[in-house]
Order: C-alpha cells, then sequence, then structure tokens
C-alpha cells in the first residue's frame, strides 16, 4: 500500500480513501464471507470494517502494519457481528437465515443447481463445527486453517508473541475436534464433503 | 498435557477429515465483489457518523461555555458579597457607635453654647 495514499486519506482526501477501498474491498468481504459464513451480511459487515478505518487512519503511524491492522479491523467487525448473532440466535431458535429463505424459496421453484447445493450443505456443516467454539476460536481457526495465514502474519494481527498463539491455537484445534465428534455423535449429515 | 508437548501445536494439523472440509468451506465462499450500493451506503454511514461527532462537538462546546458563564455569574456574585457597597462603612460596629455619640455629644454642646 502507497503511504502516500494513506496520508492524503489521512488528511480528508475522500477520492485517496475511495482508492483505498477499491483496492481491499474484495479481499476483506471475501475474508469476512468466510470469517461469518453468511454471504447476505458480508456488506455490511464490510461497510463497518471500512467506517472504523476511515475513523481510525490518524492512529495509523507506518504504511508496513496497514494490512495487518485492517485485517485487525475486520477480525473485530467479524468478532461484533458473530457476538450479536449469537445472542440473537439464542433469542430467536427458529427464525431462518436470510439466505436459507432465499435458498428454500429457490430449491421449492426448482432454481438452485446441485453445485450451489453441495456449496450450502459445507458452509451449514462448518458453520455447526465452528458454532461449537467461542467466537475468538472461530476466528483464528479461520485465518490460519481456511485463509492459510501464517503464523508470522497472525502475529502482526492479534499482536502476541509466537508461543502464546501456538498455545491458542493448539487449544482451538482440540476444542474443534471435541465439537466435531459432538456433532458426529448428535448424528450431523458427513455427505457435505462429497461432491455430488 | 505439558506446555512443552503444547508448543508444537502449529506443526500439529487438524485431521485430513476436517482440513478438507475447511478446504471446501474456503472454496464455497470465493472473494466476493460488492454491489454497486457498497460505497454509496459506506459514505451515507460516514457522513451519519460525521453528523453524530459534529452534535456531540457543538453540545459540549455548547456545556463548555454555559459552564464557563456559570462560573463567571459566580464569581462575580461571591465578590460583590466580599466587598461591600462604596458608601458602605468599614468600621466596627463600636466605632460607628463611638462616632455618633462623638456628633451627639457636639450638638449638645453647641445648643449649650446658644443657651449661654
Amino acid at each position: 500500500m502507497d503511504f502516500e495514499l494513506i496520508q492524503r486519506a489521512r488528511s480528508g482526501d475522500d477520492s485517496a480513501f475511495n482508492q483505498i477501498v477499491s483496492t481491499y474491498r474484495k479481499r476483506i468481504m471475501g475474508t469476512i464471507a468466510r470469517l461469518i459464513g453468511r454471504p447476505e451480511d458480508v456488506e455490511d459487515v464490510a461497510q463497518d470494517v471500512f467506517l472504523r478505518l476511515y475513523f481510525s487512519l490518524e492512529q495509523l503511524r507506518t504504511p508496513e502494519v496497514f494490512e495487518p491492522w485492517l485485517y485487525r479491523l475486520t477480525v473485530n467487525a467479524a468478532y461484533d457481528y458473530l457476538r450479536k448473532q449469537r445472542r440473537r440466535n439464542e433469542s430467536r431458535m427458529s427464525d431462518l437465515s436470510e439466505e436459507q429463505v432465499l435458498l428454500a424459496d429457490a430449491m421449492a421453484g426448482g432454481r438452485v443447481d446441485a453445485d450451489e447445493q453441495h456449496r450450502r450443505k459445507v458452509r451449514e456443516t462448518v458453520d455447526i463445527l465452528l458454532g461449537g467454539v467461542s467466537e475468538e476460536d472461530r476466528i483464528l481457526l479461520v485465518l490460519k486453517e481456511v485463509e492459510g495465514l501464517s503464523l508470522k502474519e497472525l502475529e502482526k494481527i492479534y499482536n502476541v508473541k509466537e508461543n502464546a498463539l501456538k498455545v491458542r491455537l493448539f487449544r482451538a484445534r482440540q476444542r474443534v475436534l471435541k465439537a466435531h465428534e459432538a456433532a458426529q455423535d448428535a448424528g450431523t449429515p458427513r455427505t457435505a464433503l462429497k461432491p455430488t | 498435557m505439558t506446555m512443552k508437548e503444547m508448543l508444537p501445536g502449529d506443526e500439529r494439523p487438524l485431521p485430513g477429515e476436517i482440513r478438507e472440509l475447511f478446504h471446501a468451506y474456503r472454496e464455497s465462499l470465493p472473494d466476493m465483489d460488492a454491489s454497486a450500493g457498497f460505497m454509496p451506503g459506506l459514505w451515507a454511514k460516514i457522513d451519519g457518523r460525521r453528523r453524530v461527532v459534529y452534535s456531540f462537538g457543538r453540545l459540549a462546546g455548547a456545556f463548555v461555555t454555559a459552564a464557563l458563564v456559570i462560573c463567571l455569574l459566580l464569581s462575580g456574585t461571591l465578590l460583590t458579597l466580599n466587598n461591600p457597597p462604596a458608601g458602605a462603612s468599614q468600621s466596627s460596629y463600636v466605632d460607628v457607635l463611638a462616632d455618633d455619640t462623638a456628633d451627639a455629644d457636639f450638638e449638645f454642646q453647641l445648643a449649650s453654647a446658644e443657651k449661654l
């Protein structure tokens, strides 16, 4: 990222800010989608990330830390969303997500192809699996196992030492394994992994 | 499990089944581009937040001004109470009474002299 562009955005140049958003929007939205697992809410969360970015650009000191810093904002926004979502789910367990409603509607009309059904099943399976761990574990695991970030990158995002990160990762993996076993015991379909 | 055993946790991968599941999850949610309403929506949120910050700033400014005015008024009131009016006497009650008696004596002496 060009530091001059950041400087311009910091000094109130809206076009420079727009340029920053355009550069990172696609990648950030992809990461958010995988962190929260709900494509219909990705734009809202992404807007929240860039809103936080806009009002905290002044705090950024060096351009080298821009990307980890933006990832940190993304992680925080996803974390807030997941916590709100969990509270909402606790109070309204029977409600279907917007995507589920649209999908059910589309399926009823025979408009959903086999690939989409498979993708949906995968998302549901992972959602159940990650629903069995805390939001912190979920985010850490997605960044490491799904996004494929290295420990060095995670260190910068979380601002913690490598050993502490390894311990957290180890514990998160243990908990997801337990959730996996619990999901299997509860009879969650394992067909999601098999291509249709 | 000891800490020493836990540290190489990163090198201990998840079982193949879960890794495959995560891989399929990644494939099912590729990077996506925003809709046409993304940027206008973002700027609307930014403007909304700016308005809130501006209103709060104005409110805080008004509060500070009001506090300043109240301070000045209170200071003025206190100064007025501590400093008596220009015409008021600075002497003690006994001195005023003595002065008053002295005046009365003088008048009495004048009246006596006139009678003589």
